[in-house]
């Protein structure tokens, strides 16, 4: 096997919930809001269906192929030839998701740090990663789980600060447009949801795989109460100007003041996203790393993690001229590509697996 | 030497390791055969002594050991008195001398030549008497060595004082003295062409992981070397990732901190020489805890754990959060603040990061100075280092005020680490990060930091991994981690690798008053 180590149900949860939030933190409320108005707040509802249904379809098909990846169970459901393809076309998906996610990433921290090329601050990550999957899996697992606590502790001591300053009355009017607006707005947040399908990368090196569906559930909930809650703590703070807003967490974090010396703690927030995003990255760049060395039947993975570190980094800037189109390929192309990727086909494949296994059965009954 | 080196030490592997003494070559009958031998592999040894003598006046005999290694006293009352003066049959085999007329507890029957040069040098006076195959090493050594004393660089308030000497025969039975079953056993094994190290790989049977044991033995016997000469060579010798900046495996001078890592079902490897003792597995947390911890009320220790963390932490990231503050983020610093420290840096000419480490150095370079340094020199050193660095770089305006602060702080922070080994690689761990601080500023700390948990993340000792028990998590361990739970809480041991033997005490043994003492 390709990769040794061994990873327990808890550690993928705590790789999971960084992966899903780190995304939905800094962009999700504006994001929502544009179609759901002061209604967001009910759209993560929605939007976790696809991450219970990506859960589902990872862990159904990790029953029928144990040990297996998605990249192998393609090939074992729709035979080499059609297996091979699909492994192709997700291998291409990771390295251009994680391009993207880098250079979300990269944008974000520009703000920061202007004068700083993008290419510095997106390699200096992709290098610190690298570093990660050279580990193996059982790193990453250990470092997301250290990290852990960072990235939840001060989300919840920012609402603490922030609780004087909240203004629940812009909740009202609660369903003035009915529910569809905030189903469609569910259309970008069920992409992150749907991420939990990396778990299909993860079940094969776990050591307790009975508590992998409990982990899993525990963490889209997490997720789903994290997001409901940081959208309504932005309604609360900003009312209808979330909308305008790029990043209305950090702007959240802007506005803090306690006591003339807890201020202007944006920063804050940027170290702690740089973590989630650390271990967003890293897993998908060890799934592509993994992916590419399954899919190219190679002994070992380490040779490679240098080289598609190097093609991340060109795909964070390949066909993204500008930040504006960051956000367009955020809004129109991420969730459709995420939905159709991590749910659709792995989806149909399940079905394709049930379907010839069934076939299968009532043949043998035939011949027996 | 020309070529591959491999392949030079296995062909010269023989003349490196023994240069002069034949192996295995039998004693002859003939002792005057036996003496011109050994006088010619001891040529030029002027500490060598030889005393030839007769046996009951009749059989010749000869005495051979090194002057201050062997206790001469006893040598004469107890072997040569009664040999010269006594009386017995010229017929007697060794064994007979030994049974009749020889009083001493402690003594070997030695056949070759390879054994009397080895029983020579480790003190042990040699007899050979004339038409005998078999001489005797007569136990009788007895050399200089420093007394029990408090170890110097793990000082306690509160617990034991004593501490291991650089005489491996001391430093076992310390141990012993401590934990007295017959479980706890001791490994002997020699290590070293030249120096001939004695080494003694203790752990207790039962509560050890078999197998981590065969790894350490297995580690061991890979080692080829001429010399041995402190358990820092064994240390660098059997480490599981050598290009790392962490020890990991832990020294103690203190026999109570051995003793509670073997309770612990850890190992430990002393080394003849040094009072220093390897414990392996470690982990990063026990770097940080001191025995101390474990004698004080739980309350206090816990704080001071928790104090040490956070000055650990520090001690990594201070000096390189304030470049970052000063260079790139002055809005996360409150305005009153921010004014303060832009006023003091006025007349400094230079950015932050060439101040940082100008002053991070010269910290340094005193610190070495006063280990170095003999003792009626260091009180200079002290008094120029805090006149230079304290008062006049600040008033001179080459240095801040502020900055001044911080290198102090964290010096201070990276002596609370109670191993002092293990603070100078955080400390060094604090110069890139200054760099990162400097170009990248909170980015570059972060990712520095992310770095750094990475690497820990990926370490092992002998197979338990660095980090546990926090990453992987286990619950259970978090007793002896993030709190000092109190002794009655803590039922059971760690998990290194397996569970031999995972329960440690009786489960509920916290105490209380007795029942119903308040109403009669």
């Amino acid at each position: 096997m390709l990769e040794k180590g061994k990873i327990t149900a808890t550690q993928s949860g705590m790789i999971l919930y960084p992966i899903i939030m780190s995304t939905a933190m800094i962009a999700g409320p504006s994001l929502m809001m544009k179609h759901a108005m002061q209604d967001m707040w009910i759209t993560p509802i929605w939007a976790s269906c696809s991450g219970f249904l990506a859960l589902f379809i990872a862990k159904q098909l990790n029953q029928r192929y144990v040990n297996m990846t998605i990249i192998e169970q393609s090939q074992q459901i729709a035979g080499t030839f059609w297996g091979k393809g699909i492994g192709f076309f997700y291998v291409l998906l990771f390295l251009q998701i994680n391009g993207f996610i880098v250079r979300e990433y990269a944008e974000f921290i520009a703000l920061f740090l202007n004068g700083t090329p993008l290419s510095i601050v997106s390699s200096a990550l992709v290098l610190v990663s690298a570093f990660a999957v050279r580990g193996g899996v059982e790193v990453i697992a250990r470092s997301a789980q250290i990290f852990f606590p960072f990235f939840v502790v001060p989300f919840l001591i920012m609402i603490l600060l922030i609780l004087k300053d909240l203004e629940p009355q812009n909740i009202l009017p609660i369903l003035d447009n009915g529910l569809l607006p905030t189903i469609r707005a569910a259309v970008i947040p069920q992409g992150w949801f749907s991420e939990v399908f990396l778990l299909s990368f993860l079940l094969p090196y776990m050591s307790d795989r009975t508590n992998a569906k409990k982990a899993g559930v525990v963490t889209i909930l997490a997720c789903l109460v994290t997001m409901i809650v940081s959208n309504l703590i932005t309604l609360f703070v900003f009312g209808d100007v979330t909308m305008t807003l790029l990043f209305p967490i950090m702007d959240m974090a802007r506005y803090i003041s306690v006591a003339d010396f807890f201020e202007n703690l944006e920063s804050g927030v940027m170290a702690v996203w740089v973590v989630g995003a650390f271990v967003k990255v890293t897993l998908f760049y060890y799934v592509t790393v993994l992916g590419t060395a399954q899919w190219l039947n190679l002994s070992n993975f380490r040779p490679i993690v240098l080289p598609v570190g190097w093609l991340t980094i060109l795909f964070c800037f390949w066909g993204i001229p500008d930040f504006s189109t960051v956000g367009e390929i955020n809004s129109f192309a991420i969730p459709f590509l995420l939905m159709i990727f991590f749910v659709f086909i792995p989806g149909s494949l399940l079905l394709l697996s049930t379907l010839t296994e069934k076939r299968n059965r009532t043949k043998g009954v035939d011949t027996g | 030497m020309s070529g591959n080196p491999r392949k030079w030490w296995k062909a010269n592997k023989g003349r490196m390791q023994q240069k002069h003494v034949p192996s295995h070559t039998p004693l002859e009958k003939n002792i005057a055969r036996n003496e011109e031998i050994l006088r010619t592999l001891y040529t030029n040894c002027s500490d060598v002594v030889f005393r030839s003598f007769l046996i009951f006046g009749t059989t010749p005999a000869l005495i051979i050991y090194i002057d201050g290694l062997a206790n001469i006293e006893e040598m004469d009352a107890r072997v040569l008195a009664p040999l010269m003066q006594g009386r017995g049959n010229t017929e007697w085999r060794t064994e007979d001398f030994l049974q009749k007329v020889i009083p001493i507890s402690k003594w070997q029957e030695i056949c070759s030549l390879e054994e009397c040069v080895e029983s020579i040098a480790s003190g042990y006076p040699v007899l050979l008497i004339d038409q005998q195959e078999k001489a005797i090493s007569i136990g009788l050594a007895k050399w200089e060595k420093r007394n029990v004393e408090e170890p110097v660089a793990e000082g306690v308030v509160r617990g034991p004082r004593e501490g291991f000497t650089e005489s491996i025969t001391v430093n076992t039975s310390l141990l012993r003295r401590l934990i007295k079953t017959p479980a706890l056993k001791m490994e002997r094994r020699e290590i070293g062409g030249y120096t001939k190290t004695c080494i003694i790989v203790t752990y207790i049977e039962g509560l050890v992981e078999p197998s981590l044991v065969t790894e350490v033995n297995s580690r061991l016997s890979r080692i080829e070397i001429d010399g041995i000469l402190e358990s820092g060579y064994i240390e660098e010798l059997i480490e599981d990732q050598p290009s790392s900046p962490f020890p990991q495996i832990l020294s103690t001078e203190r026999p109570d901190v051995v003793c509670g890592n073997l309770l612990e079902g850890r190992i430990a490897i002393l080394v003849d020489g040094t009072p220093f003792v390897l414990i392996a597995p470690t982990t990063l947390f026990s770097l940080l805890q001191s025995s101390e911890d474990y004698y004080q009320r739980s309350l206090a220790s816990t704080a001071i754990r928790w104090l040490r963390y956070f000055f650990t932490a520090m001690s990594f990231v201070l000096p390189s959060l304030y470049v970052a503050l000063i260079t790139y983020h002055h809005e996360m610093v409150p305005t009153s603040l921010l004014i303060s420290m832009a006023s003091s840096r006025e007349a400094v000419p230079f950015p932050a990061l060439v101040e940082a480490m100008i002053m991070e150095v010269t910290f340094e370079a005193l610190r070495e100075a006063g280990v170095r340094l003999p003792k009626q020199v260091g009180a200079a050193v002290n008094i120029v280092g805090a006149l230079v660095i304290g008062q006049a770089a600040v008033q001179a305006g080459l240095v801040s005020a502020p900055m001044v602060i911080v290198v102090a702080i964290t010096g201070i922070a990276s002596f609370m680490i109670p191993h002092y080994i293990a603070g100078i690689s955080i400390r060094l761990l604090r110069f890139p990060m200054m760099l990162l601080a400097g170009t990248l500023g909170l980015l570059g700390i972060m990712l520095g930091v992310i770095m750094a948990v990475v690497h820990l993340c990926s370490l092992r000792s002998l197979g338990v991994p660095y980090l546990s028990p926090v990453g992987p998590l286990r619950v259970q361990e978090l007793k002896d981690t993030l709190v000092r739970a109190p002794w009655w809480m803590m039922d059971t041991r760690p998990k290194l690798l397996g569970e031999a033997n995972p329960h440690r005490q009786a489960p509920g043994m916290k105490p209380g008053p007795s029942n119903g003492g308040d109403a009669t």
